[in-house]
């Protein structure tokens, strides 16, 4: 019998596309936390969360066909359709119409609860090159990135959420980004 | 690729376009692999962030849940055993009632059968029709969105060759916009500004199709004092299919000369043996 904990993430995705039960159990057991979180701080509501988790998990069986590991690793790929499930939802209800400086002091604790996640993923070194990265980032960057990824925002809401012009968000999106994935690359400093 | 572009994937990456700008976006980059490829990229850097989020244990009972949602979704007709009511002996006439339910029993299911397959081919093309008219009002904006690019680059392409005839008051400049000779250039923009007085002109092309790597665009004059069109040059294109292009004959050329644009071999040939592609008026 094969060993199912020392399969990768990619290859028991791939064994889900052949429709493999227990590597989507496998695959859930790792998964499910770090998603359910995700999509749980977007939409803030459980039930809304536990309705995702489920859609996501469903489609995620239903499409691992279409996975390439060429492309992306399994966990981010699962992370974008999540996020991507989550932020339909939170936008079709329109739950963020008030956006105050209510929302903006909500946003305060974000970075004390992702540094003690950083601790938490501290198992991967990928994680930490991660926190590594996001941390090298201007102050602005690093907040307008982390809105808009936690909490799914638009561009506009952040704008309002921050008080920044647009093309201020716009710009620290852009740089931020690209700073992140030329560090994760291990290309600039 | 330009600044907005940059912007514009970084913020579709994480999803804070609404849906109308990510369309538009997406439109405007549809055949821009380079792009496309920066999308792709932020997006899975975006997605590196799922990394920081602490765990949180789902509600009870959620895989059990997704779990009964997959397997419903392929569970089997089970055959059902029927058991007589008693251990005692049955009469015939128990039997065949039995096995009269049993035929009409499978009947019904059998139709039951045949009405959901029709229900789920129904279903199926409509969503079908649904998602091709979806497919169809997209390709239909971002065919408008090119009509409106092409014209706003004519426009500074114009503004472009008027601010040189300005500067260059003095100089005869003759400008000829040269005329696609095939479908596939229409939606390229090949201009030639030609000094008569200094016997060199400057080639502005946009918008050109990629050639395949053994082939070159090439600059031809043609002049009614020559006998054949006169070579003025090799003309590079960049991977976005637009060059500027200076170049002198290497003869005379009279008053009113014209100048087309033909598919040569790779390095140019001394006399036009492929197809014209533009050619002045």
């Amino acid at each position: 019998m094969e060993d199912i904990t020392t399969d990768t993430d990619e290859s028991l995705l791939q064994r889900v596309s052949k429709g493999d039960e227990s590597a989507f159990s496998a695959l859930y057991e790792r998964f499910s936390g770090k998603l359910y979180g995700l999509v749980k701080r977007i939409l803030e509501d459980e039930q809304d969360a536990s309705d995702v988790l489920q859609e996501g998990f469903v489609y995620l069986w239903e499409k691992a066909s279409q996975y390439d590991a060429s492309k992306s690793r399994a966990f981010t790929w699962a992370v974008i359709i999540f996020r991507n499930k989550a932020i339909d939802k939170a936008r079709s209800r329109r739950r963020r119409i008030k956006l105050n400086e209510t929302a903006a002091d909500e946003l305060a604790p974000l970075a004390e609860e992702v540094e003690r996640a950083d601790h938490a993923a501290e198992r991967g070194e990928r994680a930490v090159n991660v926190r590594n990265a996001l941390a090298s980032l201007t102050e602005e960057q690093r907040k307008c990135i982390e809105c808009a990824f936690f909490r799914g925002f638009t561009q506009h809401q952040v704008a309002e959420i921050f008080g920044e012009p647009l093309g201020t968000v716009k710009t620290n999106i852009r740089r931020g980004l690209l700073r992140m994935r030329d560090l994760l690359k291990g290309g600039a400093e | 690729m330009t600044e907005r572009h940059e912007e514009l994937a970084a913020l579709h990456a994480l999803e804070m376009l609404e849906p109308e700008e990510a369309r538009a976006f997406l439109g405007e980059i549809r055949y821009a692999p380079e792009a496309l490829d920066l999308v792709a990229q932020l997006k899975e850097v975006g997605a590196e962030l799922g990394e920081l989020i602490p765990s949180e244990e789902p509600p009870a009972g959620s895989y059990d849940r997704i779990r009964e949602s997959i397997t419903g979704k392929r569970k089997e007709v089970k055959i059902v055993k029927l058991k007589s009511a008693t251990k005692t002996t049955v009469s015939w006439i128990g039997w065949a009632v039995a096995a009269a339910l049993a035929v009409v029993s499978y009947g019904c299911w059998m139709r039951q059968h045949a009405l959901q397959n029709k229900v789920s081919e129904l279903i199926a093309n409509e969503s079908g029709a649904a998602k091709e008219v979806v497919t169809l009002r997209e390709d239909k904006l971002k065919l408008q969105q090119q009509i409106a690019d092409k014209a706003k680059h004519e426009l500074a392409l114009n503004e472009e060759i008027l601010a040189m005839k300005q500067t260059n008051a003095l100089v005869s400049l003759e400008v000829s916009s040269l005329r696609a000779q095939n479908n596939s250039w229409q939606d390229g923009v090949a201009v030639v500004v030609w000094d008569n007085l200094k016997q060199e002109g400057m080639l502005k092309m946009s918008k050109v199709p990629p050639l395949r790597p053994n082939k070159d665009y090439q600059l031809w004059v043609v002049d009614k004092d020559q006998p054949a069109p006169v070579s003025a040059g090799v003309v590079k294109m960049s991977d976005a299919g637009v060059t500027t292009f200076t170049f002198k004959p290497s003869v005379q050329v009279s008053s009113a000369p014209k100048f087309a644009v033909s598919i040569e071999n790779k390095g140019g040939v001394e006399k036009n043996e492929g197809p014209i592609v533009y050619l002045g008026p």
